[in-house]
């Protein structure tokens, strides 16, 4: 209990740190709100915006700032998009949604493919399908993603025209959509975002599994069971796979992050409207109060992922003690 | 570990030695890449708004990109902003990482602590949020680096120090570990009985048998760099026109991929060959100066 108490204080510590640096970086950003209105109305002058910036309390100091932010924050005022000219908590709802289906999707889609093949390559290192696999994954996680993702979409969508180049769901005669037809829309458009990441995230997996694989494979119990006459597919299941999971269940609890932060890179490349398309859009347009929230969303995705990684680690081995 | 024994093992590992070919012939590209534009004739910053997205040939071997400049030249000098800037921050950050990693490892205690508690950190940061939060910061704002960052070339010097800021953690981590088994051994204390400043025997002693780690660490990194650059560039927070880097070559990837899908193509092609380059190098030194790794 006391390790977990004390990494669910470190994760909070780390939170709120986080925070507070990203909203003394966000005083840095070019572009002042305040100029930018300003620049726009021909009769404003230096004394009016000084005179704005001391109403609004932006004259204070920024840690004065930050705590009277948090304090609103905590209290579910995140504060008025810019841009948007709404709540920020309206904004980042449905971002945060469509951010968790494309990151569920696409890991349940990557684990799927990933143990099962890191596994069969584990068990047979050297051979000639251990070498096309390794190859394939060596390519996978050397590749640029925003590249892949513009590579499909010029297969898929302007040669072959099939799937949608970009967004989330059909917008013209949506009203007709319901139900099954509604979903089976936005899963065609899933399909591509999907496809860029889960290829990423499968790379990694095969590796980290399969060299798990092979180091477990080598041990002596792996010898023992085979020699008191154990099947091989027992020895593999029974003491290969639930010893070489350890290592693996970490980096993919980690790698399940994604599903909170959401992928910036991805969803800009699709124009799919997630946590991370908000928070590169709002970073560009000036809109910290999104992008604050945005990145702390992010932070907390990264951070919970793993804390949830060390915790089922702790759990599954029973050589830590949780004590 | 002898060098002539080390090359004769990183020579065992076929795509190690691809990787090195590979990362040389772009290197003497990106070096003489003035020489190859004034050889063709070709300059990277000349723009022709009438000849947008050009066909190959005509003088463009390549074509023409968005503005009107040549393809193939602006490739060659994306070579140097891409490779430029991994290289050169990797190399730093692995300084600064083997600095940190020997302090907190040397010394142990109240330093081992603080420094290792503000590495796990960093460590535990998202990378990406973070990197582009610090790249679409304004560093000319920041009192005293104003100096720095007046220039045309800001963005190259913002992102090599975006950059070692936060890559130097995973061998500062593997220097620490390594020093902390190293200094228990006999031929540091020897050292130390023998009055040696502590700097001598880090120097002298402990850091060439950490080296091996560092430097497989390091190869593996440039290629995770240059992959954060290129996205950082792509999204336009990196590397700024007119200046060439892969990455923002793609920055106008949608509307170009319909024009003239080549354009598209190259510079990502080229970044996944250099990446994949950069891994096998890794992969064979880690063949070559691990004794224990077996050959695969």
């Amino acid at each position: 209990m006391n390790f977990i108490v004390r990494r669910v204080a470190q994760t909070l510590f780390v939170l709120v740190l986080m925070s507070f640096v990203s909203y003394a970086m966000m005083a840095l950003m070019p572009g002042d709100p305040l100029d930018i209105a300003c620049a726009a109305n021909p009769r404003c002058n230096p004394e009016n915006i000084l005179e704005m910036k001391r109403q609004l309390g932006l004259d204070r100091p920024i840690p004065e700032r930050f705590v009277k932010w948090a304090a609103a924050a905590v209290q579910g005022d995140l504060g008025y998009s810019r841009t948007y000219q709404r709540p920020v908590t309206e904004i980042l709802w449905p971002r945060l949604l469509n951010s968790m289906w494309l990151g569920l999707l696409s890991s349940f889609v990557a684990l799927v493919v990933a143990i099962p093949l890191g596994i069969l390559v584990g068990v047979m290192p050297r051979k000639k399908i251990d070498y096309i696999v390794n190859m394939f994954c060596f390519v996978g996680v050397s590749s640029p993603s925003f590249w892949l993702g513009l590579m499909f979409i010029y297969l898929f969508s302007v040669q072959l025209g099939w799937l949608p180049a970009g967004g989330v769901q059909t917008v013209d005669g949506m009203e007709d959509l319901s139900g099954w037809a509604a979903v089976l829309d936005r899963l065609k458009y899933m399909i591509l975002p999907v496809l860029t990441l889960t290829l990423l995230t499968i790379a990694g997996w095969v590796r980290q599994t399969r060299s798990a694989m092979i180091e477990v494979m080598s041990m002596d119990y792996i010898r023992t069971a085979r020699a008191k006459g154990l099947a091989p597919v027992q020895v593999i299941l029974k003491h290969g796979v639930r010893n070489a999971m350890l290592p693996v269940v970490t980096v993919v609890a980690l790698g399940l992050s994604g599903v909170f932060s959401g992928a910036v890179i991805t969803e800009t490349v699709f124009a799919y409207n997630g946590v991370g398309k908000l928070l590169y859009d709002s970073i560009l347009g000036n809109d910290y109060n999104v992008a604050m929230c945005a990145f702390v969303v992010s932070c907390a995705g990264v951070l919970i992922a793993s804390l949830v990684a060390d915790l089922c680690y702790a759990m599954l081995d029973p050589r830590i003690k949780l004590k | 570990m002898e060098w002539r024994l080390i090359w004769e093992r990183f020579r065992e590992h076929k795509a190690g030695l691809w990787g090195l070919w590979a990362v040389l012939a772009i290197a003497l590209i990106a070096i003489f890449a003035p020489a190859i534009g004034a050889a063709l004739g070709l300059d990277p910053y000349a723009q022709d708004i009438l000849l947008r997205y050009a066909p190959p040939g005509n003088g463009h071997p390549l074509g023409t990109d968005e503005a009107g400049r040549d393809f193939l030249i602006r490739l060659i000098y994306g070579a140097q902003v891409s490779v430029g800037v991994a290289v050169l921050s990797t190399v730093a950050s692995m300084i600064v990482g083997v600095i940190i990693g020997a302090i907190a490892g040397y010394y142990g205690g109240l330093w081992d602590a603080f420094l290792m508690r503000f590495t796990d950190a960093l460590l535990s940061l998202p990378l990406l949020p973070v990197l582009i939060l610090l790249a679409a910061m304004d560093f000319a704002k920041l009192p005293g680096l104003g100096l720095f960052f007046a220039d045309g070339d800001a963005s190259l010097t913002k992102m090599v120090l975006i950059f070692v800021l936060f890559s130097w953690m995973t061998v500062a981590r593997l220097v620490r570990g390594q020093i902390l088994q190293l200094k228990e051994m006999e031929f540091v204390t020897a050292a130390r009985s023998l009055g040696m400043r502590d700097a001598r025997i880090i120097l002298r002693h402990v850091l060439p048998s950490v080296l091996p780690a560092v430097i497989v660490a390091v190869s593996l990194a440039v290629g995770q760099t240059i992959l954060f650059e290129s996205a950082l560039s792509f999204l336009g927070l990196g590397i700024q026109p007119p200046l060439a880097s892969w990455g923002n070559m793609l920055n106008n990837g949608l509307e170009t991929l319909s024009a003239a899908p080549m354009l598209v193509f190259l510079p990502g092609f080229c970044i996944l060959v250099v990446v994949v380059a950069f891994n096998f190098i890794g992969d064979g030194l880690q063949h070559a100066l691990d004794p224990k790794s077996v050959k695969r």
